[in-house]
This record gives structure tokens, C-alpha cells and sequence, in this order.
């Protein structure tokens, strides 16, 4: 039975982050994501040019959760453009100084962060494959503890064939993957076992591939709408530009 | 969960015009997927940006509907005289794209009455002359074509300008039939006729107790009208981007 969802990300948001034209390809789940939680802590492990990051703590500001944010990873020897300029760590702090005042940038890797965190204790953690050296069975087996019961992981960078979704699918078999992204979320269970009493959690905790193929087409629609918005504005200022 | 995908949010629609109805095109055209109707008549079809809607809706979802646009196009006190440009854009739009189940009738509602039987309309979308009275008129005179479970669609039904009574009317009606409205694009009513009702989720939505899947209803289909403007301003910037690199 389809299920009528408009989910925060359709009616009221507006990407504070954007690079080269994008809030970053899984945006609008992100945004729903943090909604749906409430995360009192959130960890992004590889965060790089923090556009998830930006959109995880947006959610948190606009859906007034009450909690903590830290970026990790160790912005240098990246000789990308983008690392240079408006992903710079200086730039990023800069970006989260002014907007988000409960996060934190951390400059560690992700084996010197680990301390950082008790077990049980991460509401929401993020890992970006591409971005974290280290293989990715240790990082699992050090990191997926420190989540939270009730929790989510989200995982960018999880390649068909790659080891990273092997480990991944063996660590988590019943997980979600938008397979048009390679981006895997697990959400795990709650301290009581009781169901969330969330549409998009329960939807992704459930073993279901046409809820879940339906669900990816659904957040693809979001993506373009949210492309749609920008293109048209940046263009529209490009315009005006041209004729000024 | 299966999300609510329809097939209107990938809608190119090959009619477009100045119309309010434009933002309920989204909507005209999953109306006309979920309720599958045998016969759809229009009361008033100006340039035809929902008539052609409709039609477009019953090709694309691969229908056998037989479509009926009434309408002297002479215009009247609201939307003043037109040209007989308008209809000669009309039937010509008709006769390229859907004349093999289309048909136009060019003549007054009173005078196309006795074309149809009684309760044999599926759909009927009311649309004419926008007074307390006209509007009053049409609905009482056609609610005995459409069929036990048919729906009828009210345009303009928030807007307050002028001598426009469609609001008073439809706030009648809210009181005694089951309903579902729009506030966006001037307002659309949406009115089943007691009966056995097709089945299929957006039927369900339109007309669900449920307060807060009314309300998603309306924010949905916004959602859909943005979309819809959104992909038309990004196809007029791709044209001029193609024209401006054209030239020398």
C-alpha cells in the first residue's frame, strides 16, 4: 500500500551549505534522517568539505534537537580545489562558527578520535570511505560499538565490489543501501526493542526491497528538486548579471 | 513504506497558457490516472490548460476515457470576449494530439445537457462563468450526469474578486457531500458523488478522515506545483542557454 510522505526536506528546506552548484547528492536524507532521529550526538568520521555535516546540523537547528555535533578528519595533504577554498578548515570553521555554534571541527584521524567517544554514546555516526585510509573492517569494529542503541550509521562510499561494501553487507546484512550512491544506513535497534515510531526509520529498518527501491526513487525525486531550485536560482542571478 | 511517487512529478505538459489552473496540473493529471473515468466532461475550457491536461493524463495512463470540452468561447463578463484566436489554437491542439477520443462542443452548457445520460459522467470539471448563481446553476443541472462514486471538480473556489460566488457555493456544499479542497492556484473542490467510489490511494487521500493526511495532501501537491514551475523555468534557461551559445 503506497503511503502518502512528505517528508521536512520537501516542505521547508534550504541547503545553508552549497558547493559547485550542490548541497551534496543525499541532502534531503540527511536532513529527513535528523528529523527522524533527534540525535543528541552526532560524528562524522571523513567529514572532508562537511556538506553532509552542514545538513546533519542544520535538521538539528531547524527541528530544535538539543545536542552536539563533531566533524572529524585531518583537511590536509588534500590537494583538491575545493580543500583550498570554501572546504579549507579555516573555511569550514569559519561556516560552522556562524551557524552552528554546537559543532565542533576535529582534527584527528579517525583512530586518534575513537577516544573521544564512550561506547553506546553516538545518536548518529557517518563514515566517508573515501575519505578515511584506514581498511575499512577496523574502522567498523572500532567505530559501529560507540553507537547508540536506537542509533543510525550512515556509510558514503560503499562501491559494489568494493571491500568496503563486503564489510559492510557482512557486518550488516539487512541494512538499506541507496545503491544508485553507494551510501548504506543501518539503523539499529532500540535499548526496549520496540519498533521507532517513525515512518522513515521504520521503513529503513525493514527487510523489504520494493519499500526500499521505492524509498531510494523517492529521495532521487528530492535530490532533483533540490538541483531544480538551485540551478534555476543560480542561473536566474547569472542573468541578471549578464544584463547588468 | 511506498512512498507516494506519482506519475505527475515527470509531467511535460504539451498544453500550457495563462491560467491559475497551472498550479493544479499535477494534480488534474494523477486525478484522472486514479479514477480511470469511462467519460470526463469540462464546463468551461478557455485555451484548454486543464481540458488538455485531462487529455494528455488519459493518453499517458493509457485510458479509454471519452473526453467532452464544453464552451461557447466567446468568452463572458470574467474573462471578457475572446478572440477567435483561442479557438482556433484549441481545436487545432485538439484535432494534432487527441481527436480520436476528444470531442469539442462548441455551444452552451444548457445546450450540451441533453448529449449526456444521466449518471454517465465520470468526471466533471465546472469552470464556467464564476458567479454565485452560474456557478449554483451548472452544479444542479449536471450532478444528475455524473455517476453514483464520480467526482466533480470546482475551480476558483478561494478566489474573491469581483463578483465570483464559487466560494459560497462550495462552502455549501462542504456541509453536505463529501469534499477535499485545494487553497493554492485559486482553490479547487474536489467533490465524490455518494456511490461505490473506484479504488486507489489518491482516491483515498482525497477523501480520508484523517486530518493529517488532508493536510499532507495539500502540502503534496504544492510540493508538485513548485516541481512542475521548477522544470519549466530549468527547459525555458536551457533553450536560452542554447540560443546564446547558438549565436555568434
Amino acid at each position: 500500500m503506497e503511503h502518502l510522505y512528505l517528508p521536512p526536506s520537501l516542505r521547508y528546506f534550504t541547503p545553508l551549505r552549497v558547493l559547485h552548484g550542490s548541497p551534496g547528492e543525499h541532502a534531503c536524507f540527511e536532513y529527513d534522517l535528523v528529523e527522524a532521529l533527534r540525535p543528541e550526538l552526532v560524528v562524522d568520521v571523513g567529514a572532508g568539505n562537511a556538506l553532509p555535516f552542514a545538513v546533519f546540523c542544520q535538521s538539528m537547528q531547524d527541528h530544535d534537537v538539543d545536542g552536539l555535533a563533531y566533524a572529524i578528519d585531518v583537511w590536509e595533504n588534500d590537494d583538491t580545489r575545493e580543500a583550498r577554498g570554501d572546504a579549507s578548515f579555516t573555511s569550514l570553521n569559519n561556516f560552522f562558527h556562524a551557524h552552528h555554534r554546537f559543532a565542533y571541527l576535529l582534527r584527528r584521524d579517525p583512530e586518534g578520535a575513537l577516544a573521544h567517544f564512550a561506547d553506546g554514546s553516538i545518536d548518529l555516526l557517518r563514515f566517508d570511505l573515501a575519505r578515511i585510509s584506514y581498511p575499512p573492517r577496523e574502522l567498523f569494529d572500532a567505530w559501529i560499538p560507540k553507537v547508540a542503541p536506537g542509533g543510525a550509521l550512515v556509510c558514503a562510499g560503499i562501491v559494489e565490489g568494493s571491500t568496503g561494501r563486503e564489510h559492510w553487507r557482512a557486518r550488516l546484512p539487512s541494512s538499506f543501501v541507496f545503491e544508485a550512491q553507494a551510501l548504506g544506513v543501518a539503523v539499529f535497534d532500540s535499548s526496549g526493542g520496540e519498533e521507532p515510531d517513525h515512518d522513515l526509520l521504520r521503513s529503513l529498518r525493514a527487510p523489504d526491497e520494493p519499500g526500499h527501491r521505492a524509498l531510494a526513487a523517492f529521495y532521487e525525486h528530492a535530490r532533483r528538486h533540490h538541483a531544480l531550485m538551485i540551478e534555476v536560482g543560480e542561473h536566474g542571478t547569472e542573468l541578471v548579471r549578464k544584463r547588468t | 513504506m511506498l512512498p507516494y511517487l506519482p506519475k505527475s512529478l515527470e509531467l511535460v505538459p504539451k498544453r500550457m497558457g495563462f491560467s491559475t489552473w497551472v498550479d493544479h496540473l499535477a494534480f488534474g493529471y494523477d486525478l484522472v490516472g486514479a479514477l480511470r473515468p469511462d467519460v470526463l466532461v469540462e464546463l468551461g475550457t478557455q485555451s484548454g490548460v486543464s481540458y488538455f491536461c485531462f487529455c494528455q493524463a488519459v493518453r499517458e495512463h493509457g485510458l479509454a476515457t471519452r473526453c467532452y470540452a464544453v464552451d461557447t468561447w466567446q468568452g463572458d463578463a470574467h474573462t471578457s470576449a475572446y478572440d477567435e484566436g483561442v479557438w482556433n489554437e484549441v481545436s487545432a491542439h485538439n484535432a494534432a494530439h487527441y481527436s480520436d477520443f476528444s470531442t469539442l462542443q462548441r455551444m452552451l452548457f444548457e445546450e450540451a445537457l441533453g448529449r449526456f445520460e444521466s449518471e454517465s459522467i465520470d468526471l466533471l470539471h465546472i469552470d464556467g462563468y464564476h458567479t454565485y448563481d452560474a456557478v449554483r446553476g451548472d452544479f444542479e443541472s449536471w450532478y444528475p450526469k455524473v455517476r453514483p462514486g464520480g467526482i466533480v471538480l470546482f475551480h476558483d473556489i478561494a478566489a474573491r474578486l469581483l463578483d465570483f460566488g464559487a466560494w459560497r457555493f462550495w462552502n455549501e456544499l462542504m456541509t453536505t457531500h463529501e469534499t477535499f479542497w485545494f487553497k493554492h492556484g485559486f482553490g479547487l473542490g474536489v467533490l465524490r458523488k455518494p456511490g461505490p467510489a473506484r479504488q486507489a490511494p489518491l482516491l483515498d487521500y482525497l477523501f480520508s478522515k484523517d486530518e493529517a493526511v488532508v493536510h499532507t495532501l495539500r502540502a503534496f501537491y504544492v510540493h508538485a506545483a513548485i516541481h512542475l514551475e521548477l522544470t519549466r523555468k530549468k527547459r525555458r534557461l536551457d533553450a536560452r542557454r542554447s540560443k546564446t551559445s547558438a549565436s555568434p
